[in-house]
C-alpha cells in the first residue's frame, strides 16, 4: 500500500508539473499575441496564406469568435458537416433555425458585406450555426480579397495593426470630397470680385439722375414784349427744324408756351397753376409739368427764376422775326422813324427809363394793354380815339391805389402815339413805373406771407374771398381777372402796402 | 316736381364741391350754380320758394368757402 501510495503521489506530482509546464507554455504563447482581439484579425493575413482561404468556401470573418473557430480544422470540419446537413430537404428544417434574419449593423451596407467585428461586438453570439446566410455572395468574394490585400499592404508599409482605423469611414471621404473640395478651392478667388462690384453699382445711379441734356439753343434768353404785325404767328424755318428732335411732351409744352407768349405779347410770366391752365395743360400733374419745364430749360429754350419762396418766373426763348414782330419798347421808340429795328432784345427795357415826360394818365402805361392794342391799331383807327378817352374816366379808381387796375387793358397809348408822337415817351415812363410798382406789390405780399405764416395767410385769403363775394358779388369769384384785381386790392389794404401814388412819391 | 329738379341740381353742386380740388373745377361748379340760379329766377320770378332760397344760399356759402380753401392763383401775372 505504501508503494502504491508513493507511486500515485509521484504520478500526481509529475502530472502537476506537466500541467504547470503546459500552462506556462500556453501563457507564453498568449503573452506573445497582441492584447486585443481586434488585432487577431489583422494578423490573420500573416498567419494564413491566401491559398488556404481559397480552400475555404465560406470565410466567416464577421465575428471574432467565428474567426477563431475557423482557425481550428475540427471546427471547420464540423461546419462542413453542418453545411452538408443543410442539403437535406427543406421540410426537415426548423424554420426558426435557418430563416432567422441576419443581424446587421446599420452601417453594414457601406462595407459591402465586409462587416467590422468591433461594430457588431455588442451583439449576442449567434446560437444558430447556419453560416450559409452570413456568408457573402460569391461575386463579392474577390472584392473582399482585394480589400484584405490592401489592408496587408497598409500594415506592412505604415503602422502596426493596433492603430489601424476601421476601414468603414475611409471610403466615404474618398468618394465624395474630391469634387466639392475643388469647387471650394475654385470659389474663393471668384468670390472677392463680386464684393467690390456692388459699390460701383450704387454709385452709378447718381450720375444717371443728373441727366445731361444737350442744349438746342445757346443764345441768352431775355425778357421781351413783342407785338405781331400780321395776324399769323410765324416760326422761323431753322428754329422749327431745331425743335423737331424734341420729345413729344417737351415739344408740346414749348409750342404751347410759345403760342401763349404770343397771345400775352411777352415771353415771361409767373409760374403757377394759372400758367398751366392758360396753356391748356390744366390736367397735367404739377410734377410732370415741372419736370418738362426743367428739361426745356436744360435745352436752352427757357429760364426759370425763383423770386421768392413760393413764386418763380419763367422766361421763354422767343424766336424774333423782325418782319412779322416788333418789340414793344423799340417800336415805341422807333415809331417816328417808321422802320422796324433788329436790335438785340437786351436793349429793349433800357430805353424805357430815360423817358423824360410824365403823363397824367398813368393807367394807360400798362404793358399788356399796350401789346394787345398794337395789332388792332392799324385796322381800327376810329375806335382808338374813343378808347383814348376811356382811361381818363378810369383814373379816379386808380387814385385809390388799386394795383389791380394794371391788368385791365388800356388801349389809349397806341392811338395817342400815332396822333401825338411825343406822348409815347410819357406812356413808356408810366409803363415802367407801373411795372416796377407791380413788382414792388408782389414782393410786399410775399414778405407779408412769410411774416404772418402760411396758415395765417390762408386765413387772410379766405377772408378776402368772403369779402369779395359779399362786396362785389358771387360772379366776381369766377372772373379770374377781376378776382385777382380785388384780391390784390384786399392784400394792399390788409398788409398796409403803399398805393401807387404814395409809392411813386416815396420813390421820388 | 320742378322744385325737386332744382333742388337736385343744387345738391349735385353741393356734393361735387366736396370733391373739388382745383380752381378750374371750382369755376365749373360756380358756373353751374349761376345757371341754376338763373333758371330758378326765370321759372319762379320774384316768388322763389323758401326751400330753394335756402338751398341757393347754402350752396353759395359753400362755394365761397371752398374758394377760400383752394390754393390762391397767382395774384399778378
Amino acid at each position: 500500500m505504501g508503494i502504491l501510495k508513493a507511486i500515485s503521489e509521484a504520478v500526481k506530482e509529475k502530472a502537476k508539473e506537466e500541467i504547470i509546464r503546459y500552462l506556462k507554455k500556453v501563457a507564453d504563447e498568449n503573452g506573445s499575441r497582441p492584447p486585443h482581439p481586434r488585432d487577431r484579425q489583422s494578423e490573420r493575413p500573416d498567419r494564413h496564406a491566401e491559398p488556404r482561404r481559397e480552400e475555404r468556401p465560406y470565410p466567416p470573418k464577421e465575428r471574432q469568435d467565428r474567426t477563431e473557430r475557423n482557425d481550428r480544422p475540427e471546427r471547420n470540419n464540423d461546419r462542413y458537416d453542418r453545411q452538408d446537413r443543410q442539403d437535406q430537404p427543406r421540410s426537415d428544417r426548423r424554420p426558426d433555425q435557418f430563416e432567422r434574419p441576419p443581424q446587421r449593423d446599420r452601417l453594414d451596407h457601406a462595407d459591402r458585406n465586409d462587416r467590422q467585428p468591433e461594430r457588431n461586438d455588442h451583439r449576442p453570439p449567434r446560437t444558430d450555426r447556419n453560416d450559409r446566410y452570413d456568408a457573402p455572395p460569391q461575386e463579392h468574394r474577390s472584392w473582399d480579397r482585394d480589400r484584405e490585400r490592401e489592408k496587408e499592404r497598409q500594415q506592412q508599409h505604415h503602422q502596426p495593426p493596433v492603430q489601424r482605423p476601421a476601414p468603414q469611414p475611409e471610403p466615404r471621404p474618398d468618394i465624395r470630397p474630391p469634387a466639392p473640395v475643388e469647387q471650394k478651392k475654385a470659389e474663393p478667388p471668384i468670390t472677392p470680385p463680386p464684393a467690390p462690384a456692388p459699390q460701383p453699382v450704387i454709385a452709378k445711379p447718381q450720375p444717371v439722375k443728373e441727366e445731361w441734356i444737350a442744349p438746342l439753343i445757346e443764345e441768352p434768353i431775355e425778357k421781351i414784349q413783342v407785338t405781331v404785325i400780321t395776324q399769323d404767328i410765324v416760326i422761323p424755318h431753322e428754329f422749327a427744324r431745331t425743335l423737331q428732335p424734341l420729345p413729344l411732351n417737351e415739344y408740346t409744352l414749348y409750342i404751347k408756351l410759345l403760342l401763349y407768349s404770343f397771345s400775352i405779347h411777352k415771353n415771361y410770366g409767373y409760374l403757377g397753376a394759372g400758367l398751366k391752365k392758360s396753356v391748356g395743360l390744366d390736367e397735367l400733374a404739377q410734377e410732370e409739368f415741372s419736370r418738362l419745364l426743367d428739361r426745356i430749360c436744360k435745352r436752352g429754350l427757357a429760364i426759370v427764376e425763383k423770386i421768392s419762396e413760393y413764386q418763380s418766373t419763367y422766361t421763354l426763348y422767343l424766336p424774333f422775326d423782325p418782319e412779322t414782330m416788333k418789340k414793344v419798347d423799340e417800336k415805341k421808340k422807333d415809331e417816328p422813324e417808321a422802320e422796324p429795328e433788329k436790335a438785340p432784345r437786351a436793349k429793349e427795357k433800357e430805353p424805357a427809363k430815360p423817358a423824360p415826360q410824365k403823363q397824367p394818365d398813368k393807367q394807360t402805361g400798362r404793358p399788356r394793354g399796350g401789346k394787345k392794342e398794337e395789332p388792332k391799331k392799324g385796322k381800327e383807327a376810329g375806335r382808338d380815339e374813343k378808347k383814348a378817352k376811356e382811361p381818363e374816366k378810369k383814373q379816379p379808381p386808380k387814385g385809390r391805389g388799386r394795383p389791380a387796375a394794371k391788368e385791365r387793358p388800356a388801349p389809349v397809348e397806341e392811338p395817342v402815339e400815332e396822333m401825338i408822337p411825343g406822348r409815347t415817351a410819357i406812356h413808356l415812363d408810366d409803363d415802367g413805373l407801373m411795372k416796377a410798382y407791380r413788382t414792388f406789390v408782389s414782393m410786399e405780399i410775399d414778405k407779408a406771407k412769410m411774416r404772418v405764416g402760411r396758415s395765417n395767410f390762408d386765413k387772410i385769403y379766405m377772408e378776402a374771398v368772403k369779402y369779395i363775394d359779399k362786396k362785389h358779388g358771387f360772379k366776381v369769384l369766377s372772373d379770374q381777372e377781376r378776382f385777382r384785381e380785388y384780391l390784390t386790392q384786399y392784400y394792399i389794404s390788409a398788409f398796409d402796402i403803399p398805393d401807387f401814388e404814395a409809392w411813386k412819391k416815396a420813390k421820388g | 316736381m320742378d322744385i325737386r329738379i332744382f333742388m337736385k341740381s343744387l345738391n349735385d353742386i353741393d356734393i361735387k364741391l366736396m370733391l373739388c380740388k382745383s380752381n378750374f373745377q371750382w369755376k365749373l361748379l360756380a358756373e353751374k350754380y349761376d345757371e341754376a340760379e338763373r333758371k330758378i329766377q326765370e321759372f319762379y320770378g320774384a316768388k322763389i320758394p323758401n326751400e330753394l332760397t335756402d338751398a341757393l344760399g347754402r350752396v353759395r356759402l359753400q362755394l365761397v368757402e371752398k374758394k377760400g380753401h383752394l390754393p390762391p392763383e397767382d395774384i399778378l401775372v
